[in-house]
């Protein structure tokens, strides 16, 4: 069996978009310091963050920034694509794109952990709700409709840092669950996220600590992160892109 | 010459008490020995009737205990899947005797039964068959949810500081093998009735005092504390298969169970009796708090029920004082806001 420095690398992306909102920047600042696995020649950022990120429209197979939006997509994507069609890349990574982990893990596991089941018709309802709920993961669903080749793949947005800022739900029954049960409920979301022909590319369980927070290891670093429980380290993103590399490679 | 009747008050004499007063104005009909206070876990359980309680209750800032509460996410369809009806998802419990299958269950008393209902494919749990919209997709589905609301009722059986059960039918179906009574009448809303093997039961008053006096034991073994408020529902039977006319039949159900009710009141200090199925059903009120169909009761018959039991209350104990909510609290627990479920309402579409 080969060692993992003697296996080939994965073929490369023809090419490659990184969608979403204020969580690229950690990604963004980890491909500048070089800790990025090699994906593709081509690859580009598009999206926005804040309250920008909601003037977003999908139309003829393209999602549009309204007006108040349209300088910030070009600041992030740098190559003058305003608009991103369905086409326009080989694969797409929609990144945290306000589908967040933390509003959907931890109550499931405390519903689980305190005896509770949920039925398959109850399982299909809450996460069919969790995915479509929001409009980025609705823009995916039409990306795959309108353009089968591509390969479109969503991480949703990881657990809130633990001991960072003052979240303002915890689940104490939540605590200590195990990565058997964090499996259990992600997979009701790769089945559903299956049948729209879109892989989840989860946060790693390395990365999780007292069953459902991220490890401080991999709080924000930037300036005004003190407090910030939502987003993460460059670090944290490299792991996150090295995962996509590894599926990809499949 | 002094006898007992001198000194009664105004409301033990049918003159003062009912023939002078307007039917909405007659107070004290329940001089109530529990105190219900806010801050003080009530879990509801029983018939249709009993949802109505538990959302009184919850509306005014009582604390309802959802010891089975709906996953995130499920927002509007919770009630659908029978989440936040009662405290516990059994749905209806009819009989006193199913109320004790499902606590002699939770404690491990009596073996889950293995009896499953089939229909289109899907899995229907006998003690709760409409408790899944579609039925469960598997026996192990089955099986796992069944459990999670065992463990749900011994939580809110060990949590509650109050019970309110509200006792609905005497008429019942059971297995005649292994004795196992049923929600509803196989064959209904799913499995296949066998005659050879499914039973008529009309509960006697002596067997239904027994299940009831069981239960009680039962909860004062698993919380000394928790006391007890019994109703009876105002709500007629749908369907008799006595065969008697299912107004007699409605008469006899009721009776017999509102006389349990009296003799649970006076042989146990934490059992109480709340007469809301005589405000209901009683002539006095004219059949003005039932719909038309003279079945359902309407709002309007609720909400006199509820302010006579929030009334009385506040004549025994004083105004209820509410604890102030603690920063970081979030909104009180409320059951389901819809319509009242009442499987029972199924035997109507096997009506002629």
């Amino acid at each position: 069996m080969l060692s993992p420095a003697e296996q080939p690398a994965p073929s490369p992306l023809p090419s490659l978009c990184i969608f979403g909102d204020s969580h690229i920047a950690s990604v963004k600042l980890a491909l500048d310091a070089g800790l990025l696995p090699y994906l593709t020649d081509h690859l580009e950022f598009w999206g926005a963050y804040g309250p920008a990120f909601r003037q977003f429209e999908y139309q003829d197979q393209a999602v549009h920034p309204r007006k108040e939006a349209e300088e910030m997509v070009a600041r992030i994507n740098g190559n003058g694509r305003l608009s991103l069609r369905c086409d326009d890349f080989a694969a797409y990574l929609f990144y945290g794109a306000r589908l967040r982990s933390a509003e959907f893990l931890p109550p499931m596991l405390s519903t689980l952990r305190q005896g509770g089941h949920l039925s398959a018709a109850v399982r299909q309802r809450v996460t069919r709700r969790f995915l479509e709920g929001r409009k980025s993961y609705r823009i995916a669903q039409q990306f795959v409709r309108a353009n089968p080749a591509a390969r479109v793949t969503f991480a949703p947005a990881p657990l809130l840092t633990l001991g960072v800022g003052q979240p303002e739900k915890t689940w104490p029954e939540a605590e200590g669950a195990t990565p058997e049960e964090r499996a259990e409920i992600r997979s009701w979301l790769d089945m559903e996220a299956e049948r729209d022909g879109i892989t989840l590319l989860h946060q790693p369980d390395e990365t999780i600590v007292e069953g459902y927070w991220t490890d401080p290891r991999y709080a924000a670093t930037g300036p005004e992160s003190a407090d910030d429980p939502v987003h993460k380290s460059p670090e944290f993103a490299a792991l996150m892109l090295t995962r996509y590399r590894e599926m990809q490679a499949g | 010459m002094s006898h007992p009747y001198q000194s009664l008050p105004a409301r033990a004499y049918w003159k003062t008490g009912v023939a002078e007063v307007n039917p909405l104005q007659i107070s004290g009909l329940w001089q109530p020995k529990l105190k219900v206070s806010p801050g003080q876990p009530i879990i509801t359980a029983g018939s249709c009737f009993a949802q109505h309680i538990g959302r009184a209750l919850a509306a005014r800032g009582f604390d309802w205990f959802d010891a089975e509460p709906a996953p995130a996410w499920l927002f509007d369809e919770a009630e659908t899947f029978n989440y936040g009806i009662f405290s516990f998802r059994t749905g209806n419990i009819y009989t006193a005797r199913a109320l004790l299958q499902w606590l002699r269950m939770a404690y491990g008393e009596m073996e889950p039964p293995e009896e499953w209902w089939h229909r289109k494919g899907r899995v229907y749990d006998p003690l709760r068959p409409a408790i899944e919209p579609r039925g469960f997709e598997s026996v192990e589905e089955a099986r796992a949810s069944r459990a999670a609301t065992l463990v749900a009722i011994r939580r809110a059986v060990e949590t509650a500081r109050l019970f309110v059960f509200t006792l609905g039918l005497t008429e019942s179906w059971a297995n005649a093998e292994t004795g196992l009574e049923y929600a509803l009448c196989p064959g209904t809303l799913a499995g296949d009735f066998d005659p050879a093997l499914h039973v008529f039961r009309n509960h006697r008053h002596a067997a239904i005092l027994a299940d009831m006096e069981a239960v009680l034991a039962l909860l004062a073994a698993r919380n000394p504390g928790l006391e007890v408020l019994l109703t009876v529902s105002p709500v007629p039977l749908t369907a008799t298969a006595s065969g008697e006319h299912v107004l007699t039949a409605t008469s006899r159900s009721k009776a017999t169970l509102r006389a349990v009710a009296g003799e649970l009141v006076e042989d146990h200090p934490q059992v109480d009796y709340f007469p809301s199925y005589e405000i209901i059903t009683h002539p006095v009120f004219r059949g003005m708090f039932y719909a038309p169909n003279q079945r359902s009761v309407v709002p309007e018959g609720v909400e006199v029920v509820m302010r006579n039991f929030f009334a009385d209350q506040e004549a025994a104990f004083g105004p209820p004082k509410f604890p102030k909510a603690r920063k970081g609290q979030g909104a009180r627990v409320r059951p389901a806001a819809g319509d009242v479920k009442c499987e029972e309402e199924m035997l109507n579409a096997f009506a002629r």
